[in-house]
C-alpha cells in the first residue's frame, strides 16, 4: 500500500505542476539562505574557536584566582596565582586523561622604546616549553591562514634565554621603526641615537632588533628589560595589533618583579568532554586550592570576543531559520489547503472506496513530504554551488576591529544542513497535517457531491 | 438470481439538514430491506431523498436516528476506521462524475480499494483488476490514463474499480446522467448483465424514465418518504 501511495503522491505534485514549483522555489530559496547563513555562522565558529583556544591562548580550559578576570588589571598581586597554588594546580593536572598540555601565563603593561619614542604595550608572557606546539597547532593553522600569513622570524622559543626574545605585532613593530627582526641584523648591538629627529633616525632604528620594556613592578618600583625582536605577528584585530608583545613569562615575571602568574590555560585531547574534564577539575582543586576557579573557554567573561560575536550570528543564523520556518509552514500550509480543497470529491471517493482518515492523511503528508524532499535539495545544491563560487573569489571583506580583512569564505557543514534538512522536513508534514487534517474529517457524501468546496 | 437473504436493512431512518436557520428534512422514517442480487432503482424527483437514501445505505453518511444494517451489521454504531473498513470488502460505489483519478492509469484506478484490503494478498491484485475490466469490456485500455478515456469508458472504469473487490452490494447514484443515451443503455446493460453473472447487488438512484423500465424493482421516493415499491 505504501508504495502506492507514495507513487500517488509523487505524480499528485504533477497535477499542479505551477503550484508546486511555486512552492517548492520558496522553499528552497529560504533553505539556500539558511546554508549559506549556517556554513558562514559554523566558519566564523571555527575561526573565532580557534584563535581564542590557540592564537589568544585561551585554550579550552582557563584556572585563575577567584574574581581574577574582573580585578587583576586593579589589583595583579591580590588576584593572581602565587607559587604554593601553581604547585597545586600543577598536581592537579597531572594524571588528567583527557588533558593535552598546559602552560602559565601572564599580561602586563608598560612602555616599550626603540631609544628616542614609547608606545604603551600589552605584553603576554607565555609558557615556552609549549608555545611552539600553541602556535602552531594545526587547528589554528586551517581554520587562521590569514593569522600565519602575517608571521615572521622565528617562535621565541628556538632562541636561548640570554638573547632575550621577544615577538611584537606588526603594528607596534612599526610605530616603534622596527623593520628588521633578530635574523636579519644577526650580531648588530644597539645603537644609541643621539639625535631623534634627524633623517637618520629611522633607519638607525631598522638598524638594530632592540626593544627596551619598561613597567611598573608589582612592589611599586620600575622595572626594565632589553628585548630582542626575533618575531613579527598579528593578533588579527585592530584594537591589540598597536599593542601586543609576547615573551616567555620568566622574563615577564622579572621584568613585574613578581613570581606570580595570572592563569593557567589547559588544551584537551577531546574537547568534547569539556564539562566533565572542568568538573573533574574542581573536584581536585575543591579541597587543596579553594581561591582558584576553573572555567571553561565557552565563559563569556573569558572568551569576550568569542562570545560576543558568536551571539550576534546565532542571533542572525536564528532569524533566517526562524523564517524559512515560516516560509515552509506558510507554502506548504498553503499548497496543501489549495490541494485538498480542490480534490475534495477525490477524498470523498477515497474515503468511499474505504480509505480511513489515517491513510489519507498519510497520502497528502507524503506529497508535502516529496515537495519539501526535493526543494530542500534543490536549495541544498544552490546553496553548495553559492558558497563554492563566494570561496572560489577569494573576496576580502573588512569587519569593525579586524585588522587587514578577512577573507569571506563559507564552510556547509554536513551535520548542519541534515538537521536542517530534517527539520524543514518536519515543518512540512506538520503543515500539511494541519492543512488536511480538517478536510480528511469532513463528511463523506458531502466531499463526494462537491458541497464542502 | 435474487435470494431471500437480506443485504439491506433499514428501519425509521430520519436525516435531515440545516441550511442556514431552516432545517430541511431529507428523510423522514424511511425503512426499507433489499435483497442480495436485486437490481433496485430509486426513482424521484430532485431533492426527494434519493442520494441521502444511498448515502445511508453506502454508510458515507449517519442518520439522526433510525437503524441502518448492512449484510446484519448494524453501522450506525460504528466508528469510521471499521466503517471504512466495511465499506471496503462490502459495498462497490459508482458516481455520477466517475470521480476518476487523473493520475492514476486504468489499471491503478481499479486497483484502488484492493490497495487496502487485507483480505486480498497483492498477488492477486492484477488477475482481480483484469477480470473486471474485462467483465466491463475494457481490459486493453488498462494501460490509458482517464483523460484518453471517453465518458462511457471512465464509467466502465468506475464500475470495474466497483466490483473489483467483489462487493455484496454496488451503488450507484446517477450513474448515467453524464452520459448520452447510447451510453445510458451501454452502462445499465452491463450493469443488469454484471447482477446476473456475479450476482451483485445493484442500487442505483436515476431520473431517467427509459432506464426505469429496465429494473427488476424500482422503489419511488419523495419528501424523503418511500411511497412505493414495484417489482416485476
Amino acid at each position: 500500500m505504501n508504495h502506492t501511495l507514495a507513487r500517488l503522491a509523487w505524480r499528485n505534485l504533477q497535477r499542479n505542476l505551477r503550484r508546486s514549483v511555486a512552492t517548492g522555489m520558496a522553499i528552497a530559496a529560504g533553505f539556500t539562505a539558511f546554508m549559506i547563513a549556517a556554513g558562514y555562522a559554523f566558519r566564523v565558529e571555527r575561526v573565532l574557536g580557534a584563535y581564542t583556544h590557540y592564537a589568544l591562548h585561551v585554550g579550552h580550559i582557563g584556572i585563575y584566582k577567584k574574581d581574577a578576570l574582573e580585578m587583576f588589571g586593579i589589583k595583579p598581586q591580590q588576584y593572581s596565582l602565587n607559587k604554593d597554588e601553581q604547585s597545586k594546580i600543577d598536581a592537579a593536572l597531572t594524571g588528567l586523561s583527557n588533558v593535552d598540555m598546559s602552560g602559565r601565563y601572564l599580561i602586563g603593561q608598560g612602555l616599550a622604546g626603540n631609544g628616542c619614542k614609547t608606545f604603551p604595550f600589552v605584553a603576554t608572557g607565555v609558557d615556552l616549553t609549549i608555545e611552539s606546539k600553541v602556535i602552531n597547532h594545526p587547528n589554528l593553522l586551517t581554520w587562521n591562514p590569514h593569522l600565519t600569513r602575517f608571521r615572521q622570524g622565528d617562535p621565541i622559543d628556538s632562541f636561548p634565554a640570554d638573547v632575550g626574545a621577544i615577538a611584537i605585532s606588526d603594528g607596534l613593530a612599526r610605530l616603534l621603526g622596527k623593520t628588521n627582526l633578530h635574523k636579519d641584523v644577526q650580531g648588530n648591538k644597539p645603537v644609541i641615537i643621539t639625535d631623534c629627529a634627524s633623517p637618520e633616525a629611522r633607519t638607525l632604528f631598522a638598524s638594530d632588533a632592540n626593544v627596551q620594556l619598561a613597567a611598573g613592578t608589582w612592589d611599586g618600583t620600575l622595572g626594565a628589560l632589553d628585548g630582542e625582536f626575533v618575531m613579527r605577528f598579528t593578533t588579527g584585530l585592530v584594537e591589540t595589533n598597536n599593542t601586543a608583545i609576547t615573551l616567555p613569562v620568566e622574563r615577564l615575571q622579572s621584568l613585574l618583579n613578581t613570581d606570580h602568574v595570572m592563569n593557567y590555560s589547559v588544551w584537551l585531547k577531546e574537547p568534547l568532554f569539556l564539562y566533565q574534564t572542568v568538573s573533574e577539575l574542581r573536584a581536585r582543586l575543591k579541597d587543596t586550592a579553594p581561591e582558584v576557579e576553573v572555567l571553561p573557554w565557552t565563559d563569556e567573561r573569558l572568551s569576550p570576543y568569542y562570545s560576543g560575536t558568536m551571539q550576534f550570528i546565532y542571533v542572525m543564523v536564528g532569524f533566517i531559520g526562524f523564517v524559512l520556518a515560516v516560509v515552509v509552514i506558510l507554502s506548504i500550509f498553503n499548497s496543501a489547503t489549495m490541494t485538498v480543497i480542490e480534490r475534495s470529491q477525490e477524498v470523498g471517493m477515497f474515503r468511499s472506496v474505504g480509505y480511513n482518515q489515517k491513510i489519507m492523511r498519510r497520502l497528502f503528508i507524503l506529497e508535502g513530504l516529496f515537495l519539501t524532499i526535493a526543494s530542500v535539495i534543490a536549495g541544498a545544491i544552490l546553496g553548495l554551488l553559492t558558497m563554492w563560487i563566494i570561496n572560489r573569489l577569494n573576496i576580502t571583506i573588512y569587519p569593525p576591529g579586524v585588522a587587514g580583512g578577512i577573507t569571506l569564505m563559507f564552510s556547509p557543514n554536513a551535520i548542519i544542513i541534515l538537521t536542517g534538512a530534517t527539520i524543514v522536513g518536519v515543518l512540512g508534514m506538520l503543515s500539511t497535517w494541519l492543512a488536511v487534517t480538517s478536510v480528511v474529517k469532513k463528511n463523506i457524501a458531502n466531499l463526494v457531491s462537491g458541497a464542502t468546496r | 438470481m435474487t435470494s431471500n437473504e437480506t443485504i439491506i436493512e433499514l428501519t425509521s431512518v430520519k436525516k435531515s439538514y440545516r441550511l442556514g436557520e431552516t432545517i430541511v428534512p431529507a428523510l423522514n422514517g424511511v425503512s426499507l430491506e433489499l435483497k442480495k442480487g436485486e437490481f433496485t432503482a430509486v426513482v424521484g424527483a430532485s431533492g426527494s431523498g434519493k442520494s441521502t437514501l444511498l448515502n445511508m445505505v453506502g454508510c458515507i453518511d449517519d442518520p439522526d436516528s433510525g437503524s441502518v444494517k448492512v449484510d446484519g451489521i448494524e453501522v450506525t454504531t460504528l466508528d469510521d476506521d471499521t466503517k471504512s473498513d466495511l465499506r471496503n470488502r462490502k459495498i462497490g460505489f459508482i458516481f455520477q462524475s466517475f470521480n476518476l483519478v487523473p493520475v492514476l492509469n486504468v489499471f491503478e484506478n481499479v486497483e484502488l480499494p484492493l490497495i487496502i484490503n487485507p483480505e486480498i494478498p497483492k498477488a492477486d491484485h492484477r488477475e482481480r483488476v483484469m477480470q473486471a475490466l474485462k467483465d466491463v469490456g475494457i481490459e486493453h485500455l488498462h494501460r490509458n490514463l482517464p483523460d484518453q478515456l471517453s465518458g462511457g469508458q471512465r464509467q466502465r472504469v468506475a464500475i470495474a474499480r466497483a466490483l473489483a473487490g467483489n462487493p455484496a452490494l454496488v451503488l450507484a447514484d446517477e450513474p448515467t446522467a453524464n452520459l448520452d443515451s447510447v451510453n445510458s443503455h451501454r452502462i445499465i446493460d452491463l450493469m443488469l448483465e454484471l447482477n446476473e453473472k456475479r450476482s451483485v447487488t445493484f442500487l442505483f438512484s436515476t431520473h431517467d424514465e427509459k432506464l426505469m423500465d429496465r429494473v427488476s424493482r424500482k422503489i419511488l421516493i419523495a419528501d424523503g418518504v418511500i411511497k412505493g415499491s414495484n417489482k416485476k
